[in-house]
């Protein structure tokens, strides 16, 4: 290997370092409180559904965001191309969302979420797989009739979340360890 | 040498070619700014050795540095000019064109 390809592997490895990334458990945190709740309302008081989605997913997404961008700040680095594209993936699935709920289509709502954070979890953060894959499992269930209950749902999805979190703050431990 | 060659050669940045201040380029081409304790974090360079290559890229006016307190902390914030950009685009041409 030359001297300039040695180089040049030296700054892949730089870049690759300063992206890899696990995610911000508060965030996880965050979507497995919003979630539940909302589904906890759709068991209880399904008339209050529509309004909650409408108000917890921008006000979500917004959260989201300031998080990310705190911790970065924290981490000593600003400006990341990368939150681009987590705002494109998460604001065109919350767009896919709100056409389910307006064409009343709900049960396609675990399907776009699915695929969302399956998608996600190929190009984002791998751990957004396992709420991703919990969704499409979540869907099937209600599909054959296996289950009935909103707020099961609900505590099903949080915990996949909480599972997501965990995995985060422990990785990004694990990261810190190393370097 | 091939006049093609010669010319590649020439787009090459010599302040570039030391491997730490291209990976300090690259790397704010990544992110608008980014930290000195972030850089030492990466790049796993003593104080000294980082503070002089970011001192050379400074001096070239390829990077700026901006100082600020979080708390009680002073933090250096480093952002490539537009002058740094060019030259990283230009060097990174020139290391294309040679590897073809």
């Amino acid at each position: 290997m030359s001297h300039r390809d040695e180089n040049l592997a030296y700054i892949k490895k730089v870049l690759e370092d300063s992206a890899s990334f696990n995610g911000y458990p508060a965030i996880y945190a965050l979507w497995g409180c919003i979630v539940f709740i909302g589904y906890a309302i759709a068991e209880f008081q399904f008339s209050w559904s529509t309004m909650y989605w409408l108000v917890s997913a921008p006000v979500g997404m917004v959260i989201s965001a300031w998080i990310g961008m705190r911790s970065d700040k924290k981490l000593g680095q600003q400006g990341s191309k990368a939150g681009d594209k987590y705002l494109y993936h998460f604001g065109l699935m919350v767009a896919f969302i709100f056409i389910a709920v307006f064409t009343q289509e709900y049960r396609s709502i675990l399907l776009v979420i699915g695929l969302g954070y399956c998608l996600a979890g190929l190009h984002l953060e791998r751990l957004m797989l396992v709420v991703g894959i919990l969704s499409v499992l979540l869907y099937l269930a209600i599909h054959m009739g296996w289950v009935n209950s909103n707020l099961l749902v609900g505590a099903v999805f949080a915990i996949g979340f909480f599972a997501a979190a965990w995995g985060s703050a422990k990785l990004n431990a694990e990261s810190a360890e190393q370097a | 040498m091939d006049e093609n060659i010669q010319s590649e050669y020439q787009k090459l940045d010599r302040l570039l070619e030391h491997r730490s201040r291209f990976a300090i380029c690259a790397l704010l081409k990544r992110y608008d700014k980014m930290a000195f304790s972030r850089f030492k974090q990466l790049l796993k360079e003593t104080d000294g050795n980082l503070g002089a290559q970011l001192r050379k890229l400074e001096d070239a006016a390829y990077i700026v540095v901006e100082k600020e307190f979080q708390g009680r902390k002073p933090v250096s914030w480093y952002q490539l000019t537009e002058q740094g950009r060019a030259a990283l685009r230009s060097h990174l041409e020139g290391l294309e064109a040679l590897a073809s």
